[in-house]
Order: C-alpha cells, then structure tokens, then sequence
C-alpha cells in the first residue's frame, strides 16, 4: 500500500516537471530575453548605433525580428505591434545606413577595378609587338574607322528601336513584338560592346606606342588629317 | 626518423623565411599619411618605367602595397590609396 503510494507521489513528480518543462520550453523557444517593450527598443537602438559593417546590421534586423517574435508568442499580438512600432524608426535608420554602406562598397569597388585594368592595360601596352611609325598609324586610322563604322550601325539599330517600341505601344503590347524588341535590345548591346572593344584597342595602341617608342600617334593622326 | 624531423624543420624555417621576407607592415599610426605618399611614389614609378622590368617591378609592388593596405587598414586610408593611385595612373 505505502509502496503504490510512493509510485503514484513520483509519478506525480515526473509529470509536473513534464509540464512545467514544456511550459518553459515554450517561453525559451527564443533567443530572447524579454524585459519590457521600451527598454529592448532600447536595446536595439544602441545596436544600432554601434555597427560598422552590413553583417553587423543584418544582426540587428535578425535580433529585432527575434524580439517581435518572442513578443508575439509570449504576449499576444498587440504587444508585439507596440514593439514593432517603437524598433521600426530604428531598422528604418538601419536601413539607411546599410545603403550608405553599399555605396561604399560599390565605389570601393569600383576604385580596386580601375586600378587593376589599368596596370593589365599597361601590361598589355608593354608587351604589344609594335611596327613602323607608318604602319602604326595605319593601324590606329583603321582601328578608328572600323568603331566609327560601328557606331553608326549602332545608331541605326537605336532608331529603329525606337520606332519599333511605338508600333508595340500602337499594337498592344503583343508577346511576338516583344521578344523581337527584346532581341534587338540583345543586339544593339553586343555591338556597343564590340565598339568598346574597338575602342580600348586603339587606346592601347597608342599607349603602346607611347611606352615603348616615345611616338604620339594622336598627334601625328592629327597632323595627317 | 631523425631525418625526416630535421627535414620538416628546415622547410617550415624556409617557408616562415619566405613570408616574413614579402610581408609588407603599414605603419598604423600613420596609416593615412602613407596611403598619400606610397600611393603617389609607387604611381609615380609604374608611369615613369623606361622599360618593361621597370614596370613590372613597380606595379607587382604597387599590387602587394594595395593588399597590403586591404587587408591591414581598410577604410578610409584603402580607398585613398586607390583613388591617389587611379588618379596619377589616367591623367
């Protein structure tokens, strides 16, 4: 008899920590600690002040999507639109930060990949076999012609481009019209590149020209002209 | 055994040798002022190259400063590096 009372008193036991457990589990499921609305704004805004990179500011935005969570599953709804209200002013300062951040990054980038081209092109000139005077300027002059020969293929292929989107207009948008612009679109980009192309290789004919001999073929293309 | 140990040895000295030789400190007290001068100086010497050595020697060396200065400051000193550097390059 005393021995079932005592199985039932453990059972009993077992089955209040069960319970207690999973209500704590639930409550713990967050990362979180939650105090009150005002001071985890709180908290986040002086995260925020102190990130410098973009990874640092993804934390933040994490970290607040965690809080409204955690308020959400802890106190209902309405409190974790009160919090919402008070961090967002906050991610929307995170937010411009992070595009004052990408900027950075695009113009930092940008400065690293001149650089780098510009030391392969005076590789390049270094390294460009060269000919007479005479024929190098005969290079350069049909090098010039050829891009300006391209160019005005070009301009053609813009307008009727151009024409052709307003008969697309005219003609509502039809799917068979659209993937036609949408190919001249693709031509018209692979010419301005071979232009480009055209183009940096001329300069990099008289780059070479004027490493390696001291020529100024601008010059004496003027003088020709 | 023996061998092979005296062997590791002197090809781990060798290898610590070779990096400490390529390593490049940029001063961090001054961090700004040697974006300025380097940048000017190694710009200098890849455009004023008479000959092929010449610029391949001045722009590896450029090339390992540019690291140099990404990996070790970053920021503001980096970028004025580069731009310096762009800027005497294309004029």
């Amino acid at each position: 008899m005393k021995k079932n009372r005592t199985q039932k008193a453990i059972l009993a036991t077992i089955y209040t920590l069960f319970v207690v457990g999973l209500f704590l589990g639930t409550r713990c499921e967050s990362r979180v600690h939650l105090t009150t609305p005002e001071q985890d704004a709180q908290h986040l805004a002086h995260l925020a002040e102190t990130v410098h990179t973009e990874a640092d500011l993804r934390k933040v935005e994490r970290l607040a999507s965690e809080y409204e969570i955690a308020y959400r599953n802890s106190y209902g709804g309405a409190k974790a639109l009160y919090f919402k209200s008070l961090y967002e002013p906050i991610l929307d300062e995170v937010g411009e930060r992070r595009a004052a951040f990408r900027a950075e990054e695009d113009y930092l980038l940008e400065q690293q990949t001149t650089l780098h081209n510009t030391i392969a092109d005076l590789d390049e000139a270094w390294n460009m076999p060269l000919g007479s005077e005479a024929e190098e300027l005969a290079k350069l002059q049909a090098n010039n012609a050829a891009a300006e020969a391209m160019r005005a293929e070009l301009s053609d292929h813009t307008v009727a481009k151009e024409l052709y989107a307003e008969e697309i207009i005219e003609a509502g948008y039809p799917q068979h019209m659209l993937d036609k612009i949408g190919a001249m679109e693709a031509e018209i980009a692979a010419k301005s590149a071979e232009v480009a192309e055209i183009e940096h290789k001329s300069e990099i004919i008289v780059l070479a020209n004027k490493l390696q001999m001291n020529r100024d073929l601008y010059t004496l293309e003027l003088s020709e002209e | 055994m023996k061998k092979i140990m005296i062997l590791g040895c002197a090809v781990a000295l060798m290898a610590c040798g070779a990096e400490k030789k390529s390593e490049i400190i940029i001063n961090e007290q001054n961090h700004l002022n040697e974006a300025y001068n380097l940048s000017a100086d190694l710009a200098m010497r890849v455009k004023d190259a008479t000959t092929y050595e010449e610029f391949r020697a001045a722009a590896d060396e450029l090339e390992a400063y540019e690291e140099a200065f990404r990996t070790q400051i970053g920021g503001e000193s980096y970028t004025i590096f580069l731009e310096e550097c762009n800027a005497i390059l294309n004029e």
